[in-house]
């Protein structure tokens, strides 16, 4: 700077000009580039959150818990990742029916979540925007969340819907669009893997627990059999020991007589214990051990009713169907499924009059099982009539037939534990007036659409 | 973690059931005398309470929502988190003062509760304050730290203490906010917690942010809404300053872009981010020209310059106030850290490259247990006075002198 500018005001007045405009030019280019930097990063972190949550919610798998502890922590994961305010996670039911009701949810009250919403032809994607107009297919998501920004997902072959929402589309909840699908659809995608994945978890524990009663069964049943036996046989081992010693007084006609009748009672007592024993090996009260994969109902029903068929024409009873529209799946032990439903449709044509009928029905409920009834309409199903029907063997198709003198009661229990075994119910409701009905309850759980 | 003295906990659960039963585990066998509880702004906060009355019976205790929470092994804030300090002997128990007259008139109500204060605390002591930063929404409105921290200051009249707090928020979108206040469940409260004379407090405030422009004057200006600067309107005059900035209405927030900030002491001295009190600019009114500040305590005639939030100079301030706290963190008669957050620098709105906070719970004296939670505002002595700071992080350590 020269010295006549130093003490020429007007110059001097110039360059602090210059130097300002300089100062807030600069100052501007370095706040665009620190905005610039920060809406760079926040990007990154928003493409990151995909992936970050996909690979905690798999993680989701390796912890302890049944089916549905996956919800919560899942919904963990979602609010963490996504930064959203409330988030839910919705079951259809019955599915089809556009009626989902909340199974888990962060942010909502518990009056809230028990409130069923009506979503009708629910889209597999979506997200809201504030405008009413374009949003009003997704009404139903924010009545349900109470937000006026939601994002939604829905898996219409489980019946199965997350939604996630925000108050404003400001801040940190920038607006959802097109490109949170992948976050959406990805983040239901995982949790349906891990929920299936802990279901069949839930039926190897089932299967192993059964297994692990049925060892034991078998050594107490051994320990029982050999105490059982061990009194008759040390008797008839005395009694021909006393016959065949060498020193022994002949025997006159009464101990002779006194003898065989001691002998017959032995045996007749192990006589006992072996039908008995046989009868206790074909029902052992424990669990059955079930072999179960996905079957379709209406290939299972079926089945059972072609079993029965020359039975019903024998008797002259016919089979009415009536099978669920929407096709669904069942996660079962075929062959015991089969003997059961079978048995069961057996029973309602002998018991049923010559020239009546019996109807066969499967039905999802609105909680997702699946209802198969089966209804005898010209007599009740009385416990003589099932008593009646019981020449068919337990055992899986293929198997010996049971012997004469098996105890036609004892099926019943043993058909309800399979259908326990599979977490579902067994109800025979006796109807004098107008027949009886044979309900079989199967959980949402191990029923599906059928893909 | 902690000492016979003082433990805290953390925990984050979608169930405050459970995230409290996570605490109380990790907290270990302890019969607290107060409970200072930080409660993601997700979690009921009648479980919450419940919860820890079921463990701990009718103990004192204070805190409130918070937008997320900070101790010596993490951080979060998705409002799942629980942060807990037990206090555990008496010698370091806080008593309690407490208005809930924020509504009413914040000003009036500080005074009421700096009185108040002023009765009990020894001098010098060291004063926590919690308040609701939110008093509602929507419309967004405030409860202004500085008329609180302003009727506080003059309700105290000459008693001197050294106060330290922040507002407390559900979330980083300034959705709402609640006070434990030592019994249940407050809004537009402010509870001081005042400490015994032998706790005494060492602070660092940690900055980020640094001048992009030259002085301006405030012209115009009524409550927290600034009207004019340098004469003309303060949306032209920030504009012509930054003129790519783009005004649409899906940007009608600029807390993310820039501050204002009053260089203290002389304003031609070298750049010194501790000289800097910044006010956010909560949103701007085209129709009116004027932009609103998150406090209302800039006054016409102050010089003001547009300050650039440097994300980078954040995470070095944030290094660099760790290791001079860490000097009082290792003394002996330490108690704990506590950490109060602005909710701006959490990477997910500042877009930092790395949590601001992880920084300063990984750089913190580890054997030292350490509290924190993200606040609408932060207080802290600032130049031998304490005043409401924004886009800060206030690192305390507590000290019981022997």
């Amino acid at each position: 700077m020269s010295s006549r500018s130093v003490h020429n005001p007007a110059q001097l007045e110039r360059e602090l000009s210059y130097y300002r405009r300089e100062c807030n030019d600069l100052g501007a280019r370095l706040l665009r580039l620190q905005e610039e930097q920060s809406t760079s990063f926040r990007e990154a972190r928003r493409s990151r959150t995909v992936a970050k949550l996909i690979r905690e919610a798999y993680r989701l798998g390796d912890i302890d818990g049944s089916p549905q502890d996956v919800g919560g922590p899942m919904l963990e994961i979602v609010v963490d990742n996504a930064m959203c305010d409330r988030a839910g996670l919705m079951r259809e039911e019955p599915r089809g029916s556009g009626r989902f009701v909340i199974t888990h949810a962060i942010g909502l009250t518990e009056a809230r979540m028990r409130e069923a919403a009506a979503i009708l032809n629910p889209p597999s994607f979506g997200y809201s925007t504030g405008d009413a107009e374009t949003d009003r297919p997704l009404a139903p998501m924010v009545e349900v969340l109470q937000l006026p920004f939601v994002l939604w997902a829905y898996d219409q072959a489980a019946g199965q819907a997350l939604v996630i929402g925000n108050r404003s589309e400001s801040n940190v909840s920038r607006p959802f669009e097109a490109g949170d699908q992948e976050l959406i659809e990805g983040a239901l995608s995982v949790y349906l893997d891990v929920l299936y994945r802990k279901e069949a978890e839930a039926q190897l524990r089932l299967a192993k627990q059964a297994a692990e009663q049925a060892a034991a069964a078998k050594v107490a049943f051994v320990a029982s059999l050999r105490q059982a036996l061990d009194a008759p046989l040390s008797s008839v081992l005395g009694i021909a020991e006393q016959m065949t010693a060498i020193d022994a007084m002949p025997l006159d006609e009464r101990e002779r007589a006194q003898l065989v009748a001691e002998m017959r009672g032995s045996a007749d007592a192990i006589r006992a214990v072996i039908d008995d024993a046989a009868l206790m090996s074909r029902d052992d009260g424990t669990p059955p051990i079930l072999d179960v994969s996905w079957t379709g109902v209406d290939d299972a029903i079926r089945a059972a009713v072609r079993a029965v068929y020359p039975v019903s024409v024998r008797e002259e009873v016919e089979i009415k169907l009536s099978l669920p529209r929407r096709r669904a799946a069942i996660c079962v032990d075929r062959g015991k499924l089969h003997e059961v439903l079978s048995r069961l449709m057996v029973s309602a044509v002998r018991a049923s009059l010559s020239g009546g009928n019996i109807r066969v029905s499967a039905e999802r409920h609105s909680n997702g099982a699946l209802v198969i009834e089966i209804q005898a309409m010209s007599s009740g199903l009385l416990p003589e009539s099932i008593a009646s029907s019981l020449g068919l063997s337990w055992d899986l198709p293929g198997a010996a037939p049971p012997p004469a003198n098996d105890d036609p009661e004892r099926w019943l229990p043993q058909a309800r534990r399979v259908i326990e075994a599979h977490g579902g119910t067994l109800i025979i409701d006796m109807l004098p007036a107008t027949g009886s009905l044979a309900k079989l309850t199967l959980p949402a759980s191990i029923t599906r659409d059928e893909r | 973690m902690g000492s016979a003295v003082l433990r805290v906990a953390y925990a984050r659960h979608f169930n405050p059931v459970a995230a409290v039963t996570q605490c109380v585990s990790a907290l270990g066998d302890v019969k607290p005398l107060m409970l200072l509880v930080f409660c993601g702004g997700k979690h009921d906060p009648q479980p919450v309470l419940g919860a820890l009355r079921a463990s701990f019976g009718d103990v004192p205790l204070v805190g409130g929502s918070a937008a997320g929470a900070i101790w010596n092994h993490g951080c979060g804030y998705s409002g799942l988190e629980v942060g807990i300090a037990a206090f555990l002997h008496d010698s370091v128990v806080p008593e309690i003062r407490l208005t809930t007259d924020l509504d009413r008139d914040e000003v009036a109500a500080g005074k009421a509760l700096g009185r108040s204060v002023a009765e009990t605390a020894a001098e010098n002591a060291v004063v926590l304050l919690f308040f609701d930063s939110v008093a509602r929404n929507p419309p967004l409105r405030l409860h202004f730290a500085s008329s609180i921290v302003e009727g506080f200051q003059e309700g105290l009249g000459s008693h001197p203490v050294t106060l330290i707090g922040g507002g407390l928020l559900t979330d980083l979108n300034l959705s709402d906010g609640w006070v434990f206040d030592g019994a249940g469940i407050r809004k537009h409260a402010a509870i001081a917690l005042v400490f015994p004379p032998r706790v005494h407090a060492e602070t660092v405030v940690l900055h980020g942010c640094r001048p992009v422009s030259t002085f301006m004057e405030i012209t115009r200006i009524e409550g927290a809404e600034v009207f004019e600067l340098d004469g003309q309107p303060a949306l032209a005059a920030i504009k012509e300053k930054l003129p790519h900035l783009e005004l649409t209405e899906e940007n009608s927030n600029l807390s993310l872009i820039a501050t204002l900030g009053e260089k203290q002491g002389d304003p031609f001295a070298p750049y010194d981010e501790n000289a800097y009190v910044n006010r956010l600019i909560l949103n701007y009114d085209r129709t009116r020209g004027s932009v609103t500040l998150f406090e209302p305590d800039f006054r016409r005639g102050t010089r003001v310059q547009i300050m650039s939030r440097d994300n980078s100079l954040m995470l070095d301030s944030a290094r660099n106030g760790v290791k001079v706290i860490n000097d009082a963190a290792r003394a002996r008669d330490c108690l704990m850290g506590l950490y109060i957050d602005c909710a701006g620098r959490a990477s997910a709105r500042s877009g930092a490259p790395v949590e601001e906070a992880d920084l300063v719970r990984q750089g913190f004296e580890p054997s030292v247990p350490l509290l924190g939670f993200y606040s609408g505002v932060e207080v802290a002595p600032f130049q031998g006075y304490s005043r409401p700071l924004d886009w800060t992080g206030v690192l305390t350590v507590l000290r019981r002198r022997p």
